[in-house]
């Protein structure tokens, strides 16, 4: 099955079967549902859409943050899962992208709040990037930036990765994060002066 | 733009790269059914069923969604990876039995779990004798990606895939043992699942090596070796794979496969080392007695030091020549003339009345 395939059907499921037929709705279910309906099948399309056009920047974000390939692609799958429950009230699709980003920075702390617990019995899903078994594919060089990113405050490596991958600006960051614009613009100061420090570098 | 900007983008876009377009597994949304105004909450709580890329919609079964390290706990892992009819299948195991979840395409003989509930690895036949290897892994609702070929070509084996066990997982996900016969000698080969670098130790003359099994210290292999003469003795063996050399035998002999005393009497024909490093998990057949040649089978624990049965022994229905481990160690997977049940906690009970399962893991 294709991705058009999964939307056709999940927009299929939304819409109102003898509606979408033509035929007279049954009693007990109202004509008044019908909008509600459309607007939930266009939310739900709109979301399929924006899955097919971002999951893969979505999920690399995660691996940044989260650093392993696993748990990325299960964050992402989960941040949209939870857009999909709010779909009645994601009215601008235009804005979903946003909540995307967001969710998706959510579900990663949350993934980094359980794995302290998860360490304590040593169990990691994979060797994550900045793991010496990663040094193979990526280079020494770049798993020492993923060593000292992993020693950074969350919030800053967060704001690293929006602003140097996603290469979103401070009013974008700001709302994925949830804090404001001059704080964005120091947490990104200080996270480079930090990572230049770890890294033996001038900031 | 600084050394320490530059050095971050270039890092960013090598780790980006290595999770390529095309290689994510697909969306997995709650289908909805149509409601009335009343039933919102039921609907949220209730509606998940499934549609996946790329496969079929989820028949009749309810995934959830699992946060963090899939793999043990209470009452085991939630999904298993079965081979069915050639077909490789994931199965919800967290209700009474199995239930379907979602097929995948393509045809496979043997399945290995790492055990971490989310990571498989796939054999299936290249042509002739040769075999190649696939990644799987489930999403958190068990939704599977699609098998993704290993690099490093193929293995050839004489046996094949049968039981007891040719292939088995490291639990770190990053080696395959593939344990058997080729070209009429003993064998064992290690595949590097990211560079597809082999390794292969072999053994003199004729015999057999079965039940492949890794230590949780991703560096030992265990398996059952048997000489071809008769008059010569299974051993149950533990190879150090970090260690130069290619003879199977340099291997140390944990125990002789048969197996007398008073908690347990008969010969092993399958083990698994257990996640705890300490113990291991053995399939026994008893003596055989009767005219139909009978025999009982119990699924015992040894210590994984010296080999020696520890604990309390659990009797299997039948004839039994498999086992698998989920990752805690706790719930053990059976096989019985191709039907599935499970050990927990000292009983066993049947997870399905199909008997069309040619292998399975969890």
């Amino acid at each position: 099955m294709s991705v058009r395939d999964v939307e056709t059907d999940i927009v299929a499921n939304m819409r109102h079967p003898r509606r979408t037929a033509g035929t007279v709705p049954e009693a007990g279910a109202p004509e008044a549902d019908a909008p509600e309906v459309d607007h939930r099948a266009a939310g739900t399309a709109a979301l399929v859409a924006l899955f097919r056009e971002h999951q893969l920047g979505l999920a690399r974000t995660a691996l940044m943050i989260v650093g392993d390939r696993a748990t990325a692609e299960d964050v992402v799958q989960d941040a949209f899962v939870d857009l999909y429950r709010r779909i009645d009230r994601l009215t601008d699709h235009d804005r979903m992208l946003p909540y995307a980003r967001a969710a998706v920075v959510n579900k990663c702390r949350t993934v980094l709040r359980r794995r302290k617990l998860a360490f304590r019995s040593g169990r990691t899903h994979e060797p994550p990037v900045w793991s010496a078994e990663s040094a193979a594919m990526l280079g020494e060089e770049r798993r020492e930036v993923f060593l000292a990113l992993r020693r950074l405050p969350q919030r800053r490596r967060e704001a690293l990765v929006l602003r140097y991958y996603l290469d979103l600006d401070e009013r974008e960051i700001a709302e994925i994060m949830g804090i404001g614009v001059g704080t964005v613009r120091s947490t990104v100061s200080r996270a480079l002066a930090a990572l230049a420090d770890l890294l033996g570098e001038e900031a | 733009m600084t050394r320490t900007e530059e050095r971050l983008r270039d890092a960013f876009g090598a780790a980006a790269d290595s999770m390529p377009d095309g290689s994510l597994a697909p969306l997995t949304v709650p289908a909805r059914r149509r409601r009335r105004p009343w039933t919102v909450p039921v609907a949220v709580a209730a509606g998940l069923a499934a549609v996946v890329v790329g496969g079929t919609a989820l028949g009749g079964v309810i995934p959830r969604t699992v946060h963090g390290n899939a793999a043990a706990g209470g009452d085991g892992p939630r999904y298993i990876v079965a081979i069915r009819d050639g077909r490789a299948v994931v199965e919800s195991a967290a209700g009474q039995g199995l239930s379907k979840a979602a097929p995948l395409s393509g045809h496979y003989e043997a399945v290995a779990a790492t055990g971490d509930g989310r990571t498989f690895f796939l054999a299936g036949k290249a042509g002739g004798d040769a075999y190649a290897f696939y990644r799987l892994t489930l999403t958190a609702n068990g939704t599977p990606s699609a098998p993704q070929p290993l690099p490093g070509g193929t293995v050839r084996l004489d046996t094949g895939f049968g039981k007891p066990e040719n292939l088995a997982a490291s639990p770190d996900g990053t080696r395959l043992a593939v344990v058997g016969t080729a070209g009429g000698r003993p064998e064992a080969v290690v595949v590097d699942v990211r560079t597809g670098g082999h390794r292969t130790w072999t053994a003199p003359g004729a015999g057999t090596v079965t039940s492949a099994t890794w230590a949780p210290d991703d560096r030992t292999l265990g398996f059952i070796q048997t000489p071809a003469s008769p008059s010569g003795q299974a051993v149950l063996r533990l190879l150090d794979t970090r260690r130069p050399g290619a003879d199977l035998l340099s291997s140390r002999v944990l125990r002789p496969a048969e197996i007398t005393g008073a908690r347990v009497n008969g010969l092993i024909n399958v083990f698994v080392l257990n996640p705890d490093g300490r113990t291991a998990t053995a399939q026994i057949q008893g003596a055989k007695h009767g005219r139909d040649d009978d025999a009982s089978y119990a699924l015992a624990t040894l210590s994984a030091a010296d080999g020696r049965p520890t604990g309390r022994a659990v009797p299997l229905p039948g004839d039994s020549f498999f086992v698998k481990a989920d990752g805690s160690g706790e719930h053990f997977l059976q096989l019985i003339d191709g039907r599935p049940g499970r050990v927990d906690g000292g009983a066993f009970t049947w997870l399905s009345s199909a008997a069309d399962y040619d292998d399975l893991a969890w």
